[in-house]
């Protein structure tokens, strides 16, 4: 029985355990790996194989999708290391609520959030390289608000 | 090349080394295809030399039901009634409706299912294939809408087993249309199949490369199809036969001017529907987080595709002209007819599909908890931990439910099963581990695992209104010994209203 609470997402697709990741590579070891687990290439196995074959094709799935986000992936890192998420300190409460009233009052803060998500992602792929996780669990953190208030700002225009 | 037709007969043996034929059935709202696939590559099979289209309808004859001729008394469009339940606001299209429990429908003194209906069309589809190739139809790939719910793809699964049909999958037709088109051009890149179709709409983004057909992201509606533009017309120039609206619509798609009603009094009257369809297709992107101008290609697929109008706006919104060198009538059946080929001799082609709806489990005060959200890659597996909330709790409580909105009575129920023969232990103690697996043809099974214990129990989700394996199997031996059309005769099969699972598979020691 496979356990989604305990895979590595990195070893189910054969990728090096690094954040910076580029989606092309991460495709190929997809691709590669559903060639030989997908159910539909495996029409003529045993039955008892079968199911072992659609955990195995269900769990590539979730590896994939799980390292196509740099925020899940990022997550999974530091988890691995024994860093739990950051809950979110006082300052970027502030900067949320202030952007939010900016927005509010009608202020296009699209840009420059945009610009903020641009500059985190840079910290983010930096602190991994230098391998200080406390520091990335701190970009995170901000990042994951980032990306909230826009997501917001995006759902308030339909 | 795709679009030729082939008399099979005339042909060398496709399948010389085995003893059946395989095929892809596209089974229709308003018809139905049949392909196959021939030194690598798909036809239509022509039925008795009037062209590959199979009404999809079951008509009245003087000898009993029959499909392939269409006569006055009829049942038409019953596809859209798969694993609906009365209650559903559909039904109100169908006059020959019976009131009382479950879908049933009046054909002379017949009263059929939905899923009868449909097997009735198979059990033709399945003689027409045998009498073409002289040989046994081993087994067939059948296309569903990518937005069939669970209900109506176990449906269709159950129709085909009633005809005798083995399936090797069910394969969603936007999906089936993209290999069509793939492998026909060899085309690469990132491609929206717009699918149009008698009764249903769907939307698919796909990426093909290098034999991968990946798909991104699907969207549609399950009420949007031609048969509403023609209950619209119908409506409006006061129309007593739906047909008739029909051929109306239809014939305005080529000329400018029918029966004294212009092109643009039925544009006028389509456009919402079509409006409706780009609504669905803006929201498909934006959820993919896509671009329309991302898009390599649109494939258009579905006969309501062939309306001026319909081209017009997909091209307005793309920003793009569609691609229709491909058949919109038979891209799905040679899609279908691809996907069966290559599962029973082997491809090197893959298809990477995804669930169209989300599946959640209900929660406290009637809230959907969603375990696998809409657009995930399939196979797909959760896992959910739950525990009892009593001292000495026996049993527990699982509701799953299918549909996007946040309360349990606006998604469709699926099954609501309780876990029997907890370890009597303190509240909180108990730790049942409860799997969920999506197979590729979006079928949900469900595994309960009790830790402490070991129990385990496997469960086979079923629509609410299903049929049983068992029943399943009784009713093919009854059309067997009583012959297919002799529906009537029948034993009629009470309607389960409750979850079925195997009973005799509960709790058994793992």
């Amino acid at each position: 029985m496979v356990n989604l609470f305990m895979f590595d997402p990195f070893e189910v697709l054969g990728l090096k355990k690094e954040y910076s990741l580029d989606l092309k590579t991460l495709e190929q070891h997809y691709f590669k790996g559903q060639r030989n687990k997908h159910p539909d290439r495996l029409t003529h196995v045993q039955e008892g194989e079968k199911v072992e074959a659609l955990k195995q094709s269900a769990v590539l799935n979730q590896a994939y999708l799980l390292l196509k986000d740099p925020l899940q992936r990022a997550e999974w890192i530091l988890k691995a290391e024994g860093l739990d998420l950051l809950n979110p300190d006082a300052e970027i409460l502030l900067q949320v609520m202030n952007w939010n009233e900016r927005f509010e009052s009608g202020e296009n803060i699209k840009p420059e959030l945009r610009q903020e998500e641009e500059k985190l992602f840079k910290d983010l792929e930096m602190a991994f390289e230098e391998q200080a996780y406390t520091k990335a669990r701190f970009v995170l953190c901000r990042l994951i608000y980032v990306q909230k208030v826009l997501k917001d700002i995006e759902l308030s225009h339909i | 090349m795709l679009l030729q037709l082939v008399e099979p007969g005339q042909t060398s043996d496709p399948h010389s080394h085995s003893k059946g034929i395989v095929v892809g059935i596209d089974l229709g709202t308003t018809h139905s295809v049949v392909a196959f696939v021939q030194d690598e590559k798909p036809y239509v099979l022509d039925i008795e030399g009037k062209g590959p289209l199979i009404p999809s309808i079951l008509s009245l004859t003087d000898t009993g039901i029959d499909v392939g001729v269409v006569a006055e008394e009829k049942l038409s469009s019953t596809k859209r009634l798969m694993g609906r339940g009365s209650q559903d606001p559909l039904c109100a299209q169908f006059s020959q409706l019976i009131q009382g429990e479950g879908v049933r429908l009046q054909l002379g003194s017949y009263s059929l299912t939905p899923v009868e209906v449909a097997s009735q069309i198979l059990s033709y589809i399945r003689d027409q294939v045998e009498k073409a190739f002289e040989k046994p139809l081993e087994a067939a790939v059948i296309t569903v809408p990518a937005y069939f719910d669970e209900a109506a793809r176990v449906a269709t699964k159950q129709a085909a087993a009633l005809a005798g049909i083995k399936v090797l999958r069910l394969l969603n037709e936007p999906t089936a249309a993209a290999l069509a088109y793939g492998l026909a051009t060899g085309a690469e890149g990132i491609y929206a199949i717009y699918d149009f179709g008698g009764g249903t709409f769907d939307l698919s983004l796909l990426k093909l490369e290098g034999g991968v057909f990946q798909v991104l992201a699907t969207g549609g509606d399950l009420n949007l199809g031609g048969d509403d533009i023609d209950h619209a017309v119908a409506t409006h120039f006061k129309l007593k036969d739906l047909a008739h609206a029909r051929v109306l619509k239809e014939a305005l798609s080529v000329n400018e001017s029918v029966e004294g009603v212009s092109r643009a009094n039925l544009e006028e009257i389509a456009l919402p529907f079509v409006k409706k369809t780009l609504e669905i297709t803006h929201n498909v992107f934006r959820e993919g987080g896509f671009l329309p101008r991302d898009v390599n290609g649109i494939v258009l697929v579905g006969g309501m595709t062939r309306m001026p109008l319909v081209r017009r706006e997909v091209s307005t919104f793309f920003e793009k002209v569609p691609l229709c060198d491909i058949d919109p009538d038979q891209a799905v059946a040679l899609g279908a007819a691809l996907s069966a080929h290559g599962l029973s001799y082997g491809s090197e082609t893959l298809l990477l599909d995804v669930t169209p709806l989300s599946l959640g489990l209900e929660t406290m005060g009637g809230l959907v908890e969603k375990i696998i959200p809409r657009n995930s890659p399939l196979p797909a597996l959760a896992s959910q931990e739950f525990t009892t909330y009593q001292d000495g709790q026996g049993g527990m409580l699982i509701h799953i439910v299918q549909g996007e909105r946040e309360f349990v009575q606006d998604c469709r129920s699926l099954a609501r099963f309780e876990l029997k023969g907890l370890p009597s232990l303190p509240a909180g103690a108990a730790r049942v581990r409860v799997d969920f697996t999506v197979d590729v043809e979006g079928l949900l099974a469900v595994t309960a695992f009790e830790k402490t214990t070991g129990l385990s129990q496997y469960i086979e989700v079923r629509p609410s209104y299903g049929l049983d394996e068992e029943t399943i199997a009784a009713m093919i031996l009854e059309s067997q010994q009583y012959g297919k059309k002799d529906v009537e005769k029948r034993v009629e099969t009470e309607q389960k209203l409750k979850v079925e699972w195997r009973e005799d598979s509960l709790f058994s020691k793992s």
